[in-house]
């Protein structure tokens, strides 16, 4: 895998949320960076307070809000907004790409082309794409790659280590994704199960809810334990309805991610889960957060796919009910306790 | 798009009218400055593939080896007659390499000149040759002698012999942007990729280029073609290269890509198969060989560090109703669908002969030729426009290039261009179904295929094959009301351009049913579809009727049944 690239061109981030921000630390450290931030107010906290949503920004990291800027500037670009945002953000940046240009996003989200807040709608698998199969579709860039695994964005602000994948069909992404964001601190590995990686990360955000309104219900380890691993079970039942095989689950970006988020009151997905356990209304939780908790959105859809193709998912349909229905979390609990357990490793 | 009869036009002038300037003839003319080309290509790859001479020594003892199992249990006609005494003396260069004690850390000279002696014998073993005045005439008397055959049906007339040329283009019914085709012979390199399921395809092909005025292509074709006298004589001199299947040594196969590679970088526009081989199943092909398809990627990239041409890929459907070999075809499918493992290649005396009689049934019969030609592409797939400029998606027009870049420089990467060529073979595959022409002979076999399957459920398709004559009757109402349905989807899909078809497939269902039985069977003894005496629709045949069914596979049609 050692290959030096000749990187001369400042590396683009479109999306300055905090893990935009603790992304464009990580590679200052080596290239220069530049940023596309929307709002006035980002863009001076980046360009001369030099400090972003608590962060401390290196003094390589220079920010635009032109998002043409990135494109014209940078071959190399990680987006990194929420997935509701994203469709957007890549065809306001889709008529400055080129072939030249390279992506490695890291959104643990879907895209999806149904209205998923509409109870009559079906959805497939055909109708859910994932970020990388999106600007693939988007645009002409082909060579997409994804970083996921666990990344609590405050951890890696504080200097702690942390390690990641990025994935990507191209051997040569997969270098120029591990060149850039290599550091003492940062290790990084590499995947060509794109699609794996990208789901892993998907689908943990919604066991990292059940696994907070576990906690907040004072509920304990043993319970935990229970729900990341046959949460586990759960993602690769519905991955092989998505075409992916089980290994991409069983690394980083799956277990890894899992651990780490089902135990962190750091993660967002995982408070989303505490406080509505806690009795708090899930618009007031989302109301109170100042970043999106992609777990939500991924409920809705796995639910919806899993009824349409038949999927068995008891996980996710007890997490729906607890979040969108005020079904108290115990209930859920004597339901899959209940259930007929069958054998452990199926799969 | 409905198909059009542009026949009419045809043949068009040749897009360059001088043959010698054509790029066949030229890579003729310089055959050896183009297999020192290829030649060298090739030991710079392997010389970085294996860096050590012990590496390098044992892939050439293990080519050896396998060319000396070949010698022993598989000789053709078609093979060199020094062959043994040449691998013996490889074999004797190699043992004597072993003799010096420090062969290992040595600069590996005599290594290398082990490894150039192979690639040169194959190289001239490969090459084929391309002679203008062989061309000439051969265009000049095939129409003739293929009119021939037609008027013999038309009337009895001898008169007329030298008056039939076009008919013969009547015969074809060849669609396509062809100007735009034209256009880009001009700009760059054309790769012609057809589908491919009889060995007849390569004439059928090679007409319809001819007509459409483009220069002769080179392509590869199985050394067991070679070996019988009058066509290997006429391929030899057309273009055509040979392909050994039986050498399957890493040295061998990377001179074949290399070749192919090496002809198209010199602008020589070429033919692949991209399925490999002749389609077994007798469906589109639906999964491609992508190793050969690789030199096209290759040379765009090669192209761009030196000369800039682009490279344009045009996909290609061939469609007639019977196929003389189709028996045999799909005797190999359903023996590697059981599960046999070995299915060998057969040397196939009868070529020539086979060739002359399916070409005297095209010709002697109402029956349909269709040589549909798809939209041109780049090779990576995107549509161009007439200067060969590349089109997004989103419809603007963009530069290739950066796909092979890194920063605004070229960098070579042989994984990266081969997620490009998969990306390629799934356009193409895609264009092929597109462009697949629906004859009256597919849809009825399709149907009554299927609906032969479901009356007997219970059945796998072994036990099927094997259902009695009079457990085969398919009602014929019950048929009609199939064909209906399934007309209507085809015609929905058409409407979608995801299919093409023949004229026939709007006319009633009664005319299409009668018109595939008039046509499918015209080469075998046996009837492929026919009505029995209760007036019920029967098959002598149920291999063959699943073979023409298989064509239409893949549009998700069962559904419609």
């Amino acid at each position: 895998m050692k290959n030096t690239y000749n990187i001369n061109k400042p590396i683009g981030i479109l999306g300055v949320g905090s893990f935009g921000t603790v992304l464009a630390n990580i590679i200052a450290e080596k290239y220069n960076v530049l940023v596309y931030a929307r709002k006035s107010s980002s863009l001076q906290d980046i360009n001369q307070l030099k400090s972003h949503r608590g962060i401390q920004i290196h003094p390589n990291v220079t920010a635009t809000d032109d998002i043409s800027d990135i494109a014209k500037q940078c071959d190399i670009i990680f987006p990194v907004v929420p997935s509701y945002a994203f469709r957007v953000v890549i065809q306001e940046i889709e008529p400055y790409l080129t072939s030249n240009h390279i992506l490695i996003h890291g959104t643990k989200g879907f895209d999806v082309i149904k209205d998923i807040d509409n109870p009559e709608e079906k959805i497939y698998p055909s109708d859910i794409l994932t970020m990388s199969e999106l600007i693939v579709n988007q645009t002409p860039v082909y060579r997409v790659g994804c970083m996921s695994g666990p990344n609590l964005s405050k951890e890696i602000a504080a200097h702690q280590p942390a390690a990641t994948v990025v994935a990507s069909k191209f051997k040569e992404v997969i270098q120029i994704g591990t060149q850039v964001l290599h550091n003492e601190r940062f290790q990084v590995f590499g995947s060509y199960d794109i699609k794996g990686i990208e789901l892993a990360g998907i689908f943990k955000n919604y066991i990292a809810i059940a696994a907070g309104a576990s906690s907040g219900i004072g509920l304990g380890e043993n319970v935990k334990a229970l729900l990341i691993t046959r949460g586990i079970a759960e993602m690769i039942e519905i991955g092989k309805f998505l075409n992916v095989d089980a290994k991409s689950f069983l690394g980083l970006a799956g277990i890894g991610d899992l651990v780490a988020t089902c135990n962190s009151p750091l993660s967002r997905n995982y408070t989303v889960g505490y406080r509505i356990a806690k009795g708090e209304k899930l618009e007031d939780v989302i109301a109170s957060m100042n970043e999106a908790a992609e777990g939500i959105n991924t409920v809705k859809v796995i639910k919806n796919l899993s009824e349409t193709m038949n999927i068995s998912a008891p996980l996710v349909h007890i997490i729906h009910k607890v979040i969108f229905e005020n079904y108290p979390l115990e209930q859920g609990i004597k339901i899959l306790m209940r259930l007929n357990a069958g054998f452990d490793v199926s799969f | 798009m409905k198909l059009e009869n542009k026949n009419a036009l045809l043949p068009l002038p040749y897009v360059e009218q001088d043959v010698y300037k054509w790029g066949l003839y030229q890579l003729s003319l310089h055959k050896d400055e183009f297999l020192n080309e290829v030649v060298e290509s090739v030991i710079d790859k392997i010389k970085s593939q294996y860096p050590s001479n012990k590496a390098l020594y044992e892939e050439l003892a293990s080519a050896l080896y396998q060319e000396r199992i070949r010698l022993s249990t598989s000789r053709w006609k078609s093979d060199p007659k020094d062959d043994k005494d040449f691998w013996n003396n490889i074999k004797g260069a190699l043992i004597k390499i072993k003799k010096n004690k420090n062969w290992e850390q040595e600069e590996g000279k005599n290594i290398h000149s082990v490894l150039k002696k192979i690639l040169y014998r194959y190289a001239y073993e490969i090459v084929g040759n391309f002679n203008p005045s062989v061309f000439a005439s051969v265009q000049k008397v095939l129409p003739y002698i293929f009119s021939f055959f037609l008027k013999s049906k038309v009337s009895n007339s001898q008169k007329s012999f030298w008056s039939l040329k076009k008919p013969f283009y009547d015969k074809f019914q060849i669609t396509g942007d062809f100007d735009l085709i034209r256009e880009l012979s001009k700009i760059g390199s054309i790769i012609v990729v057809p589908t491919h399921c009889s060995n007849v395809d390569s004439p059928i092909i090679g007409w319809a280029l001819n007509a459409i005025g483009l220069e002769a292509v080179t392509y590869g074709a199985g050394v067991n073609l070679f070996g019988t006298q009058p066509l290997s004589y006429l391929m030899g001199n057309l273009g055509a290269y040979k392909i050994d299947r039986r050498k399957k040594n890493k040295i061998y196969l990377e001179i074949l890509k290399n070749y192919s590679q090496t002809a198209i970088q010199r602008n020589t526009p070429s033919l692949f198969y991209p399925g490999g081989t002749r389609s077994r199943s007798g469906s589109i092909e639906n999964k491609l060989k992508l190793g050969l398809l690789s030199t096209a990627v290759e040379a765009q990239q090669n192209n761009f560090l030196n000369n800039g041409k682009k490279i344009f890929v045009i996909p290609a459907v061939l469609n007639y109703h019977f196929n003389i070999e189709a028996t045999s075809l799909i005797n190999q499918h359903l023996k590697e669908l059981g599960k046999e493992k070995y299915v060998s290649e057969n040397f196939e005396y009868s070529t020539t002969y086979k060739m002359l009689r399916t070409f005297k049934q095209l010709m002697s019969s109402n029956s349909e030729l269709i040589v549909s030609f798809g939209k041109p592409m780049d090779v990576i797939g995107h549509q161009v426009n007439h200067r060969g400029e590349s089109i997004s998606p989103n419809g603007s027009l963009f530069d290739i290039k950066g796909y092979f870049e890194i920063e605004n420089k070229i960098v070579f990467d042989e994984q990266r261009n081969f997620e490009y060529t998969k990306i390629l073979g799934d356009k193409i595959i895609a264009s092929y179904y597109e462009n697949n022409t629906v004859l009256s002979s597919n849809i009825v076999s399709f149907v009554m295929f299927e609906l032969t399957q479901r009356k007997h459920k219970n059945l796998n398709l072994f036990e099927l094959l094997l259902l009695p004559k009079e457990d085969r009757t398919i009602d014929y109402s019950i048929f009609i009301e199939s064909l209906k349905k399934v007309k209507a989807q085809i015609l929905a899909l058409h409407q979608q351009e995801k299919i093409k078809i023949s004229e026939k497939i709007e006319e009633s269902i009664e005319s299409i049913l009668q018109h595939a039985i008039d046509n499918i069977s015209l080469l075998n003894s046996k009837k492929i579809i026919y009505l029995d005496s209760d007036g019920n629709l029967n098959s002598e045949d149920l291999r063959l009727l699943l073979f023409y069914h298989n064509r239409l596979k893949g549009y998700g049609l069962e559904k419609y049944l």
